[in-house]
This record gives C-alpha cells, sequence and structure tokens, in this order.
C-alpha cells in the first residue's frame, strides 16, 4: 500500500537520531508551554521560527509539530488538577476533569486523558497517511479558480466558526488581508500602502505580527493586578484507572477519535469545537446525563480525544493543498516557506521525505507524550508554582530577539510592539486574532490566483462558478455563511455546544 | 459602549479611504477589500447600535505602557548598545510591569537572562548578534 510504504520511509527518516531528538525536544517544550498557563503553542512557535532557520528543514518541521501537538496533550493536565485549562482547547476537560479531581480521583483523570490522546493520535497520524496521497491527487487538478474559492472557504470558515460575533471575526480577517497586502506588488513590482518605509517592502514580518498580537498582548493582559492566588494542586494518588473506568472510556475516546479526526479537517473548525462537540455527544447519548459536571470519566475520555484528534488532522489542508486551517498551522506553512519548499499537492512527490518524515514522527512524538505525561505528571504539576513574574521576562526577551534577527531589522521589533498594542485593542472588543494571522498569511495566495483566473478568463468574474470545483466549493461557503448568519441557527448550533458544558 | 462602536468606525472608514484611494492593477485587489471591511464595519455599526449594550473589557494599567515600552527599549539599545545592555534594559523595565514589583527580584532575573541571552542565542546558536556593540 503506497500509505504504509510512504509510512515506513517517513520513520526511515524520523528515527534518525538527531530528529529523534528534535521530537523530543518539541515534545518536551509543547508539554511545557501546555501546563504553562498564559504561554501557548502558537506563541511557542512564533518564538522559536527563526531559531530554526539554521536547523535542517524535516528537524525543524518536527520539532515544531512537537510542540503544537505536545501542548494540545498536556493543556489537560491543568485542567484536570487546578480547573484551569492550560491551552483554550482543553475548557471541556475542566468540567469533569477537575471534579474527578476533587474526589480524588485525579489519577485515572489523567491516566484516561493521556491514553485518549495516545489512541487518537495514533488514529489521526494514519488518517492523514491514508488520505492525504489522495486529496493531492484531486488538488493537483486545481486550477487558480479553485485555489481562490478554498481560500475563501478556509477564510470563511474561520469567520463563521471561531468567535463569539461573525461579523467581527470577519472584519479580522479582512483586515488580516489587507495587512498582508502591503509591501511590493508581485506582478508588477509596485511598492504598496508601504508609505514610504523601506522595511516594509517585502512585506510586514508575520514572526513580528504573530508575537505581537499572541505573545505581547498575552503578557499585557496577564499583568493586571491578580485576584487571588492559584489553588494548590492536589495530590495524585493511584495512576491507574480500574476495569469499569476502562469500560466506561472506551467508547467515548473511539466516538471523540472520529469527531475530531472530521472536524480537524475542515478549516475554522479545529480542536476546541471538536472537543466541545465531543463533550456534547457524551452527555446526550449518556445513559445518566446528571453525572455530567460531577466528574464523568466520559466527558473526560471524550473530549480529550476530540481534542487531539482534531490537533492532528489539522495538518492535512496545509500538507495537501498549502492552505493553513488556523494560526498555528499557518506558522508551519511560514516555516516552510522560509526553508524554501511550497506545501501544497506536490510537496508529496516533490519532498517526500519531508512529508512522511513528519507524519511518522507525529507517531513517535505521541509515544513520547505518553510517556512524559504519565510518570513525569509530578514535575509538570510542580512547574505550576512558578510564578508569571520569572516567566513573562523570559518569554519577552526571547520574542524579541527571535523578532529581530528573522531580518536583523530593530523596525521588526517596533512593529512586533505595535502589534502587541493592537491586540489588546483586540481584546477588549472581543476579537480573535487568530483570523488576522491566517487572512495574513493567505493573501498573497488568494491575490496571485484570484488575478490569475481573471486573466485566464478575460476578466470574466464567471470563472469562479461555472467550473464545477470551484462552484461546489464556493456553494460550501455561502452554505456556511447562511447556517451562521441565521441568528436562530447560530445560537442552536456553536451556542448550543458551549451552553450545555 | 460608544468608545468601542467609535473605534470600529475610525479603524474601518481609513480603511476604507486608502482601499478606494489605490488606482487599479496593483491597487485593484486592495480595493475589493477595504470595501468589503467597510461594508462589514457599516455593519458592525448598525448591530452594534441595535443591540445596544457591547460589553468591553479593560485591560492593562500600567503594563499596557511599560510592556510595550520595554520592547521599544529592547530595539533601540540592539544595534546601539548591543546585546547585553539591550536585555538588562528591558527586562528592567518589563519587571516594573508587574503588579507587585521586587527589585531584587528584577535584578537577579536581569542577570540571568543576560547569561541566558549570551549562552543560547550568541555562544549556542551562533546569531549574528553583538554582546556590546563595538563604535
Amino acid at each position: 500500500m503506497d500509505a504504509l510504504h510512504g509510512l515506513a520511509s517517513g520513520f526511515s527518516v524520523a528515527l534518525s537520531p538527531t530528529n529523534v531528538l528534535f521530537c523530543l525536544a518539541g515534545a518536551l517544550l509543547g508539554t511545557l508551554v501546555g501546563v504553562l498557563p498564559g504561554l501557548g503553542p502558537i506563541t511557542t512557535i512564533a518564538m522559536l521560527l527563526p531559531l530554526t532557520f539554521k536547523m535542517p528543514t524535516v528537524s525543524a518541521l518536527i520539532m515544531l509539530s512537537g510542540i503544537y501537538y505536545g501542548a494540545h496533550h498536556a493543556g489537560s493536565t491543568t485542567a484536570i488538577m487546578l480547573n484551569m485549562p492550560g491551552e483554550p482547547t482543553s475548557v471541556a476537560i475542566c468540567i469533569d476533569g477537575y471534579p474527578m479531581a476533587n474526589k480524588g480521583r485525579a489519577g485515572p483523570a489523567l491516566c484516561i486523558a493521556a491514553l485518549g490522546s495516545f489512541f487518537a493520535g495514533c488514529v489521526s497520524v494514519f488518517i492523514i497517511a491514508l488520505f492525504s496521497p489522495p486529496l493531492a491527487q484531486v488538488a493537483l487538478n486545481f486550477g487558480a479558480p479553485e485555489y481562490a474559492a478554498m481560500i475563501v472557504l478556509a477564510l470563511i470558515g474561520v469567520s463563521t466558526i471561531t468567535g463569539s460575533s461573525t461579523l467581527t471575526t470577519a472584519s479580522t480577517a479582512v483586515l488580516g488581508l489587507l495587512l498582508g497586502v502591503v509591501g511590493t506588488d508581485l506582478s508588477t513590482g509596485t511598492a504598496r500602502f508601504t508609505f514610504g518605509v523601506e522595511s516594509v517592502a517585502d512585506g510586514l514580518n508575520f514572526v513580528a505580527l504573530t508575537v505581537g498580537l499572541f505573545a505581547f498582548t498575552q503578557i499585557i493582559s496577564q499583568l493586571r493586578p491578580k485576584q487571588k492566588q492559584q489553588a494548590v494542586p492536589k495530590k495524585v494518588t493511584g495512576l491507574l484507572p480500574t476495569m469499569p473506568d476502562l469500560r466506561a472510556a472506551w467508547q467515548p475516546i473511539l466516538r471523540g477519535t472520529g469527531l475530531g479526526a472530521i472536524l480537524g479537517i475542515f478549516p475554522g473548525t479545529g480542536p476546541l469545537i471538536a472537543s466541545f462537540a465531543s463533550y456534547a455527544l457524551e452527555r446526550r447519548i449518556a445513559k445518566d446525563p446528571s453525572r455530567f459536571g460531577q466528574g464523568a470519566i466520559e466527558g473526560v475520555a471524550g473530549p480529550e480525544s476530540a481534542n487531539n484528534a482534531a490537533a492532528l488532522t489539522h495538518f492535512i489542508p496545509m500538507l495537501t493543498l498549502g492552505i493553513p486551517a488556523g494560526a498555528a498551522m499557518a506558522l508551519m506553512l511560514a516555516a516552510l516557506t522560509i526553508k524554501g519548499v511550497t506545501p501544497g499537492p506536490d510537496m508529496m512527490s516533490k519532498h517526500a521525505d519531508l512529508f512522511w518524515g513528519i507524519i511518522a514522527s507525529m507517531l513517535i512524538g505521541n509515544m513520547m507524550l505518553l510517556v512524559l505525561n504519565l510518570p513525569l505528571i509530578g514535575i509538570w504539576i510542580r512547574l505550576l508554582a512558578v510564578p508569571y513574574r520569572f516567566l513573562y521576562p523570559i518569554v519577552l526577551v526571547c520574542c524579541c530577539i527571535g523578532t529581530y534577527v528573522v531580518s536583523n531589522s530593530t523596525f521588526d521589533i517596533y512593529l512586533a510592539a505595535a502589534f502587541g498594542l493592537i491586540g489588546v485593542v483586540f481584546a477588549m472588543l472581543n476579537c480573535p486574532p487568530a483570523p488576522l494571522i491566517l487572512g495574513f498569511i493567505l493573501e498573497p495566495i488568494l491575490e496571485e490566483n484570484f488575478r490569475r483566473a481573471l486573466v485566464i478568463s478575460h476578466g470574466n468574474l464567471s470563472v469562479f462558478v461555472t467550473r464545477p470545483i470551484s462552484a461546489g466549493i464556493l456553494a460550501a461557503a455561502v452554505a456556511l455563511l447562511i447556517v451562521f448568519c441565521a441568528p436562530a441557527m447560530r445560537r442552536g448550533a456553536l451556542a448550543a455546544v458551549i451552553k450545555s458544558a | 459602549m460608544f468608545f468601542c462602536i467609535g473605534t470600529f468606525a475610525a479603524i474601518w472608514s481609513t480603511h476604507f479611504s486608502r482601499g478606494s484611494f489605490t488606482n487599479m492593477g496593483p491597487g485593484g485587489f486592495p480595493l475589493i477589500l477595504g470595501t468589503l471591511l467597510a461594508v462589514l464595519g457599516l455593519a458592525t455599526i448598525v448591530v452594534g447600535l441595535s443591540t445596544g449594550d457591547t460589553p468591553i473589557a479593560t485591560i492593562g494599567g500600567k503594563a499596557l505602557i511599560l510592556i510595550p515600552l520595554s520592547i521599544a527599549v529592547f530595539a533601540a539599545t540592539l544595534e546601539r548598545l548591543g546585546l547585553i545592555p539591550a536585555i538588562a534594559l528591558s527586562v528592567a523595565i518589563a519587571g516594573l510591569a508587574n503588579p507587585i514589583v521586587r527589585f531584587r527580584e528584577i535584578a537577579v532575573l536581569c542577570v540571568a537572562l543576560v547569561v541566558f541571552g549570551a549562552a543560547v542565542f550568541v555562544y549556542g546558536l551562533a546569531l549574528p548578534l553583538a554582546l556590546f556593540a563595538q563604535r
């Protein structure tokens, strides 16, 4: 089989000593930032992106993806122990995980979460391996109109599903697109929106933008006067779940994995929605829904598996189409582009070792995480005691240096500071920054394909609706818009999912 | 509430004028985007006015000024003075942004981060950064 053959060759890449080391480093770092609140995978990847310049491409991507799924893996730890999600995606885990810990059953909860994650991770890796090649085959037939339509779908998906208000998220996405315009026009060489500033002739620096919007904004908003000191973590006694636990958990794990794997592929949905959707599903089909919120193990097993499955299948659109489905994937895309690799349908043939190497490393990384998370849980919990006032200067300095070395320009640091302030305004207005990042990174691809499509059709806009694939994709985008803009439906779909939590 | 709407209007309208200002050709695409953003902004205002209350979370305090300041100081000193002074100064300013200011801790952090920065970035990763600018 093609996929198995590919995976086998991937393992030969991923199992080289250096790559195993980088995989471990990524998993460790990911676990670390996953446990520490106020430090997310997006910030970390943006911070470390410049440091990967000198690394081989495969190792760099292996480490970055390790950080990404490691953080998703570990976010549940603090959710269970402290009722404090390390990552937003773990909010659903809090609901039943923390009550379990209160009943002295933190150990089984953690264990089930780790096992569920591991299982979901392994299944998702195979899903990626199986579905990416055929998807890439389809994508090879994509012309400019199809690509433009795909990007529109991705942006609409993100706008409708993330965040509270479709209008504000759509606005931030378009603002991101506009920011992407800044710089030299690709086809004519005209400088656009540069206002005579030479430093932005190549466009705004992506790392500066992300570091500003995520890292600096986070620091500023974390530093308000604290209400109270965090709760003292409970002691973990008895890690192993009982037989009834396992019996209750295996079905939710399966369902969560399936649900997460499907939702992860679509742009915009991703891990956050997947974990909430899984929680809602488990509650609906449970024989006794009243146990939920009181420490039902199904409420931990399902969402945690869904969360991880979605985190991994999130890679599929980026790897096969070159279209990232979320902000973290946009960063991966940037990492690849910096390395001179353009992700897309032909990546599998042109950079086969890279493609399969990354996928194989995910499997290895998931195994490492299982080992890292279970026996070492005490260490991670102790890390929570590190006060934020020691943490943020480290982040600050690393971010500054990281931003600077991308192009040795102090202008980028000022830019990051400015975007930090913009991010604060965004946070005050309740606008999520992720659509902006996505819009920003997708702008050149969208504009290029949009204009190319119009050149082919001699300026006839109907090209987007007369070609079947492009028309289908656009129809899906419109359907999404209608579903989520109809207020009743919106309340029905998303609010129900979050409310029920 | 009106602050929120006002900010929105300002952001979106400036983008509108910029968008329509450019000519066709390289400006064609930004024009589409600018118009789209203006429409969205207008819709936001309409929705905001009709629903009335818009909650605004207040963030910041002194960190709002001190953190960007410390970043800017880092940027300003990095090439003129070198990495070590840049780290020390920015950490010192950033330390003041914490609600509880403890000078001894800030001093320790400064030293630790200078050592860390120099060891990791200059010696470890061999990035082109000068510890002290030679001039």
